[in-house]
């Protein structure tokens, strides 16, 4: 019990620590004091969680706060993106302490969604989140106005489609409360779940609801992409497994149907639209939107084995994705952003070209990276479930994949002579930590699938 | 005992990493590590010939999944992995003439070669797959980087079809892994357990099985990535593309034929597909006037008349099928390294521009002479022992119709007659020769030369690896 206690008494202050003294830096404008506001405290977080992950730990904090495997294996990836994307900001933001007050904030809003004990905090969570990215793609974007004001009109829109489904259940027995699969039958049950998909569905980038993500994405600098699609997608998925998982933990034969159908047009969505792009960072929002796809079959296989396959494959792609984009952002900072202008990259920086290429063949899918593992375990979950027509259009789609990425690493490799591109130290950590992640990880992956099973048992 | 294969990946890792992070490039750590590849394949010979068996490696992996890294050395492996170290040992001492881009090329050669050898021992159809895939990378950054003019391409266009045929395999070993009613994919235990599987899903892992390895043993409808990848490629490049990584294909469909006993309900159908691709990459050879084209398409002849062995699933057959593998991975990379050195010295690949070679470089002549009769079943060679083996493993199995190949190698040799009479031969003109070979070129053709001979007079020990 002491031991509990004790990481539960690590985590909180930390998190009151970063909203506190963040605000206090933002305040002097003190720029390196955020900085190590942010890195110390999100690695603090970071470590402490995956911890009480690592050991099982399973307690009611504060009787809100639900501290066990799924949650804290959340909080940790949600942690260490914070503490990259903090690192890859620092030399390219305009107002680095403002942004990492609101990156410390975004960290709380997903420690909030993971450990929430009903579907109410989920809300608050991600409504914070939302109402977060909109601000600081008005700080820092570049087409800001649109982009943020199309960000927070379609995030309290379905912010309201979520109230609305969770009013509906408020009259069943376990209705808003995670405590267990709500036990009632109708068709208000299915609506209310609709209605929760769809509005989750918004900010995991499922297809109809995602039509937001290419021009955000591509509006907003590097940090902030990174950002988006490396935490915020995660809280969201966070937010749907508990939904689906828990609350509808007992209607598994309806949501899998509406999920798998999700998941077939969404993978073909991102994919197919990101084959005829010629910007990379447009052309990894449209990925990021089939990787999601991609996760969705695990979510749809609605078995121990495709969630813990969803959590892994959560886990490797906040990496992934977080590292590409932030390649992506130091070559925008030097106005590098078509295919064709990253030609002859692995000879202006070998470790960019490298690491770049890394992450799109982890994304595609190609062993021995992290990316590979995830896709068999989601195709085998899939498959597990007799859901083989999911598997086929998955591996389908990963093959689309290649198409896009290897024009990209075909650009990287071709010979150019050209100026050399300096890296700033920070930035360069940021992109050396998911680069070794990745491909540690694909090497053994088995200290994270067991980390995921364990996950994936403490919820079901 | 020490695991030997892990020994030997972790050696080929190690120098790769050196290789990788060195700033003046060492050349010649390619080459040890290849020759330590050979000893070692040697010495796995030898402990097989004398205990009958190799000491299976098994290291846990991934328990969650019941997944160990596991590797076995069968006879088949031994002669794959010995015909891989000879290739990769010449294409790193000889392949490079130009000397460009020594260090990306060694690294890639040393990644490719960690393929080629968890590839040939893997005893699991999981560490199969990684290291097929490990192979296309590192084929996919030669062909890119360092290829000829058209090479961007041309290296898309082989990544395309190799992740095709990967994606393909990927979905096969899912099902295999599903329905095996233990959840298992080491290679030998499905052979057992692959009757329990339904008839039904039973055929879909067989086609998608077939396709994948298709891709990369280039049989008719999914050969169209390789000339263009082997006219683009390095010349160390096309050498290991056509040496060894249409051996990845061969070894697959021996596994296949192997684990699958509904392979075997097909035969015949893949029996014709092959011989009506071994005709149909004779027919189109004979319009080939660049010389990497036509080594390009008599790889199509070969790997299509070595598929028809597979297929025959005979005793005689089989190790006719596993001993050309080692024949047309030896005969073939001699030609490349002799078309490269030539298009090094000429900067001329059109062989109707070609002349008089023998005159500026006999040392390639006699090379490719070795080779091309090699390939076309001359006696003393390597080619000869294949082709009599698989004719007769074929004919007990198919009658009259398995000997329709010889047609194309009928055409195949008639046309390098012409080839070398000409190209060669002819000294009455000849092109300029703008650059002359050192001797590590030369080094390169008495390594692979040697060993074709060599095989080709002295075949009992890879035949008693292959248990005949």
């Amino acid at each position: 019990m002491t031991l509990q206690l004790n990481i539960i008494d690590l985590i909180l202050p930390s998190l009151f620590g970063i909203a506190i003294l963040s605000f206090v830096a933002l305040y002097f404008e003190a720029k390196r004091l955020s900085a190590i506001v942010i890195l110390l405290f999100s690695f603090l977080i970071f470590s402490s969680s995956l911890y009480a992950a690592y050991i099982g730990t399973n307690a009611m904090y504060l009787g809100a706060i639900h501290i066990y495997p799924f949650s804290m294996l959340f909080v940790a990836i949600i942690s260490i993106g914070v503490l990259l994307v903090g690192m890859s900001a620092y030399d390219y933001s305009k107002d680095y302490c403002a942004f990492a007050s609101m990156l410390g904030l975004s960290l709380i809003a997903g420690f909030v969604v993971a450990t929430s004990s009903t579907l109410l905090s989920i809300l608050l969570g991600l409504e914070l989140m939302a109402i977060l990215a909109s601000m600081l793609i008005l700080l820092e974007g570049r087409h800001r106005i649109e982009a943020a004001v199309k960000l927070f009109i379609m995030g309290s829109l379905f912010a309201a489609l979520f109230t609305f489904g969770a009013a509906i259940l408020l009259q069943f027995n376990n209705g808003v409360s995670l405590n267990g699969p709500i036990s009632g039958t109708g068709y208000a049950i299915i609506l209310a779940m609709l209605l929760i998909i769809a509005s989750l569905g918004f900010e995991t980038a499922i297809f109809p609801f995602n039509l937001w993500i290419p021009d955000v994405y591509s509006g907003s600098p590097g940090f902030i992409t990174a950002m988006l699609a490396g935490i915020n997608k995660k809280v969201a998925f966070v937010g749907l497994i508990l939904v689906l998982f828990v609350s509808f933990g007992a209607m598994a034969k309806t949501y899998s149907p509406i999920i798998e159908a999700l998941a077939i047009f969404t993978m073909f969505y991102g994919n197919l639209l990101a084959l005829s792009q010629k910007n990379v960072k447009r052309m990894l929002a449209y990925s990021s939107i089939s990787q999601a796809g991609y996760i969705l079959v695990g979510i749809a296989a609605a078995s121990i084995s495709g969630l813990s396959a969803a959590i892994f494959y959560i886990f490797a792609h906040s990496f992934m994705i977080i590292g590409a984009f932030i390649v992506v952002l130091v070559l925008e900072s030097k106005n590098i952003q078509k295919v064709d202008e990253y030609t002859g990259l692995f000879q202006r920086s070998g470790i960019l070209g490298i690491s770049l290429s890394i992450f799109m063949l982890s994304m595609a899918g190609i062993p021995p990276l992290i990316g590979f593992f995830g896709k068999f375990l989601l195709f085998y979950s899939a498959v597990n479930s007799k859901l083989l027509f999911l598997a086929i259009v998955g591996i389908v789609n990963s093959f689309l994949s290649i198409y896009y990425y290897g024009r990209v690493i075909n650009a990287i490799f071709t010979q150019r002579k050209q100026r050399h591109i300096h890296i700033g130290v920070m930035a360069l950590i940021a992109i050396i930590v998911p680069l070794i992640i990745v491909v540690a990880f694909g090497l053994f992956p088995q200290p994270i699938i067991n980390l995921a099973s364990i996950a994936a048992k403490s919820i079901i | 005992m020490i695991p030997i294969i892990l020994f030997l990946i972790a050696l080929c890792a190690i120098l790769m990493i050196i290789n990788a992070l060195m700033k003046s490039n060492f050349r010649l750590l390619p080459a040890i590590s290849a020759l330590a590849g050979l000893l070692v394949s040697i010495y796995a010979a030898i402990v097989y010939l004398y205990s009958g068996s190799v000491p299976v490696e098994n290291f846990a992996y991934i328990p969650y999944l019941n997944i160990p890294l596991s590797f076995n050395l069968s006879g088949i492996s031994i002669v794959l992995l010995i015909m891989s170290s000879i290739v990769l040992l010449a294409a790193s001492i000889a392949g490079n003439p130009e000397r460009e881009h020594t260090k990306l090329s060694g690294t890639m050669i040393l990644l490719f070669q960690i393929a080629s050898i968890g590839l040939f021992s893997a005893n699991n159809l999981f560490v199969f797959f990684i290291f097929w895939d490990i192979g296309v990378i590192a084929m996919f950054v030669m062909i890119n980087v360092l290829g000829s003019a058209n090479r961007r391409s041309a290296s898309i266009n082989f990544l395309v079809y190799e992740i095709f045929a990967s994606s393909m395999l990927l979905l096969a070993i899912i099902l295999l892994y599903t329905y095996t009613p233990t959840h298992t994919l080491q290679i030998g235990s499905i052979a057992s357990l692959a009757s329990q599987i339904p008839p039904r899903i039973q055929l879909y892992i067989f086609i998608l099985f077939f396709v994948a390895f298709m891709t990369n043993i280039l049989i008719y409808p999914m050969h169209f990535w390789l000339p263009d990848a082997h006219a683009e490629a390095s010349t160390q490049g096309s050498m290991l593309l056509s040496g060894i990584l249409t051996k990845f294909g061969g070894y697959g469909m021996f596994l296949l034929f192997l684990m699958m006993p509904i392979a075997r309900e097909y035969a015949y159908i893949i029996a014709a597909l092959a011989i009506f691709s071994s005709i149909w990459g004779a027919l189109i050879l004979i319009r080939q006037t660049d010389i990497k084209r036509i080594v390009a398409y008599s790889t199509i002849v070969e790997m299509a008349i070595i598929l028809m062995a597979i297929s025959s699933y005979s005793n005689i057959g089989e190790a006719g099928a596993i001993f050309g593998m080692l024949s047309h991975g030896l005969t073939v990379s001699l030609m490349f390294l002799t078309a490269g050195t030539i298009k090094y010295i000429f900067s001329e690949r059109n062989t109707t521009r070609l002349r008089g070679i023998l005159l500026s470089t006999p040392a390639s002549t006699y090379a490719f002479i070795i080779a091309a009769l090699s390939m076309i079943g001359f006696p003393l060679t390597t080619g000869f022992i294949t082709d009599i083996l698989i004719f007769i493993g074929s004919f007990q199995a198919f009658g009259l119709y398995a000997l329709i190949p010889l047609i194309a190698i009928l055409i195949v040799g008639i046309f390098m007659y012409a080839l070398i009479s000409k190209s060669f031969l002819y000294v009455k003109e000849s092109s300029d020769a703008g650059a002359y070979i050192g001797k590590r070129e030369t080094l390169g053709y008495y390594i692979i030369a040697g060993a074709i001979i060599l095989i080709g007079i002295v075949p009992l020990i890879i035949i008693n690896l292959l248990g005949l």
